[in-house]
C-alpha cells in the first residue's frame, strides 16, 4: 500500500487506528502546542516599528513577510478568481491592507490566519464585482493568452502532446467544477485542499465552526466528483 | 455479511477522508472496517490520491503563471505602494476660470438664475406697462372712464374722446384706438400716415 510521508490529504482529524491512517496525514492538529510562526513574529516587529514611526524599517521587515506568504497567497487568489491579473491585484491589496492595519494585529494569534481572512474577503468582493460587470459586458477569458501559453509550456516540457492535452482538459474540468460550487463550499475546499489547512484553521479563517467546515468540505468533494465523473461520461 | 462489515459507500468514504464524522452513522465502525477490508482501503487511497492530484495540478498551474520573476516584480510593487500608503492624495485644483464658469452650471445655481431672470422680466414688464399706457380709455368693468389718465406720449388721447364704454368688444376698442389719429392728426405721424396705404385704397386696387 502506498505510504506517503506527507500524506495524500490532510483533514486534521484524530485517528487512533492503523499506521496507514496516520501515514496519510490524518493527524489532529487542534491539540498541538501552538508555535509562533516566523510570520507572526515578524508581524509583531512590524507593528512595533510602525507604532514607533520607523516606517522604512517596518516596510523592510514587512517585505520578508511578503516573501514568505506571497506564493501561497497567489495560489489561493488565482484559484478563487481564475484570472491572473485579478489574483495579482487581490494579493497586492491584501498585503496593503495588512500593513495599513498592522496596529490591530493580535500577536497571540497566527498571522497567516488573519492575512488569509483578509485575502479571502478581498477575493469574494472581487468575484461579486465581476459578476455585476458580467451582467452588462461580455465575459473575458479566464486566463490571458500569455498566461495560458506559460501553463501549456510547462506542461509540454515533460509530456507528450496527448498527455498535455489530457492534462489541460482535466485542469479545465476541475477549475470549472470548482467554479460551479457554492461560495462557502468553494472557500472551504480551496483552503482545505489547495492550501492544506486543517478544519480548525479553516474555521478560524472563515468564522464557521469546525463541524460545519467538515460538512461543507464533504459536500464540495462529493459534488466535484459527481461533476467530474459526469463530464467524463459525456465525452 | 454483518452490517458492520458492509463495504463503505462513496459518501462514507468521502466522509472518512475529509473527517466529516457527522456524515457517518458509526465513525468508529467505519474506521474499524477499513482496517480489515483491503478493497475499501484501496478505494480510500484512490480517493485521497485523487484529491492530492487536484491539489498538485492546481499548484502547478498557478506556479507556471506566477514565476519567481513575476513574484519578485509583485513584491517590488507592493513595497512601492507601501511607501505611499497612508499618505493623503495630493489635490490638484482645476484652473480658476474653468472653476468659475463651471460653478454657474450647478443644479441649484441654475434654478436660482432662472428664478432671478423671471422676476426681472416680470418687473421690467410691469414697469414698462406702467410707463407706456396702451389703453388710455380702457376702463375697469362697470366703471366709466371719465377722468383723464395722465400719459407721457402726446398722441395718446383722452379716454373721454374715445368714448369707450364698458362692455365694448375688442374690435371696437381697436377701432377706437385709431380714431384719435384720424380726428386729431399728430404732426409727427402725418408723413408716415401719408405713406401708409389705407384699407379702402388697397381694396380698390385689388378690384
Amino acid at each position: 500500500m502506498p505510504d506517503s510521508p506527507n500524506g495524500p490529504f490532510k483533514a486534521g482529524r484524530k485517528v487512533a487506528t492503523p499506521a496507514e491512517m496516520t501515514a496519510v496525514g490524518l493527524a489532529d492538529v487542534s491539540s498541538a502546542i501552538p508555535v509562533v510562526s516566523p510570520e507572526s513574529r515578524l508581524a509583531g516587529e512590524v507593528k512595533h516599528l510602525v507604532a514607533q514611526g520607523a516606517m522604512a524599517e517596518a516596510r523592510e521587515r514587512f517585505g520578508l513577510i511578503v516573501a514568505h506568504q506571497q506564493r501561497r497567497a497567489i495560489r489561493i487568489a488565482y484559484h478563487f478568481l481564475r484570472d491572473a491579473a485579478d489574483a495579482d491585484e487581490a494579493v497586492q491589496e491584501a498585503f496593503l491592507k495588512v500593513f495599513l492595519h498592522i496596529g490591530s494585529f493580535q500577536e497571540d494569534l497566527p498571522f497567516d490566519t488573519w492575512f488569509t481572512r483578509i485575502l479571502i474577503n478581498g477575493c469574494l468582493d472581487r468575484r461579486k464585482a465581476r459578476r455585476r460587470r458580467e451582467r452588462w459586458l461580455l465575459p473575458a477569458q479566464n486566463t490571458t493568452g500569455d498566461d495560458q501559453g506559460r501553463v501549456e509550456a510547462v506542461a509540454s516540457a515533460a509530456a507528450s502532446p496527448e498527455a498535455m492535452l489530457l492534462l489541460s482538459e482535466r485542469r479545465a474540468q476541475v477549475a470549472q467544477a470548482i467554479e460551479r460550487l457554492p461560495n462557502r463550499q468553494r472557500t472551504v475546499l480551496l483552503l482545505s485542499l489547495y492550501d492544506e489547512r486543517s478544519p480548525r484553521e479553516v474555521s478560524e479563517i472563515t468564522g464557521m465552526n469546525q463541524s460545519t467546515v467538515r460538512v461543507h468540505l464533504f459536500r464540495a468533494v462529493r459534488k466535484m466528483r459527481a461533476m467530474l465523473e459526469g463530464s467524463r461520461e459525456t465525452r | 455479511m454483518k452490517p458492520a462489515e458492509r463495504h463503505l459507500g462513496d459518501d462514507q468514504m468521502i466522509a472518512v477522508v475529509v473527517g466529516a464524522d457527522s456524515r457517518l452513522r458509526r465513525p468508529d465502525a467505519a474506521l474499524a472496517h477499513l482496517e480489515t477490508c483491503t478493497a475499501c482501503t484501496s478505494r480510500y487511497h484512490e480517493l485521497a490520491r485523487q484529491l492530492t492530484d487536484w491539489r498538485d495540478e492546481a499548484q502547478a498551474e498557478a506556479d507556471a503563471i506566477f514565476t519567481p520573476a513575476r513574484l519578485e516584480s509583485q513584491r517590488a510593487q507592493i513595497l512601492a505602494r507601501l511607501e505611499y500608503a497612508g499618505h493623503p492624495a495630493r489635490v490638484i485644483k482645476f484652473p480658476a476660470r474653468g472653476n468659475q464658469s463651471l460653478a454657474i452650471f450647478t443644479g441649484t445655481q441654475v434654478r436660482r438664475w432662472i428664478a432671478a431672470a423671471a422676476a426681472a422680466g416680470l418687473i421690467i414688464g410691469v414697469a414698462a406697462g406702467r410707463m407706456v399706457d396702451f389703453h388710455p380709455a380702457a376702463p375697469q368693468p362697470g366703471v366709466r372712464a371719465t377722468a383723464t389718465a395722465p400719459t407721457a406720449a402726446p398722441r395718446v388721447r383722452d379716454t373721454e374722446r374715445t368714448g369707450v364704454k364698458p362692455g365694448t368688444d375688442d374690435q371696437e376698442i381697436l377701432l377706437n384706438l385709431d380714431r384719435p389719429l384720424y380726428l386729431q392728426p399728430v404732426a409727427e405721424l402725418e408723413a408716415l400716415d401719408a405713406m401708409t396705404p389705407k384699407p379702402r385704397e388697397v381694396a380698390l386696387k385689388l378690384r
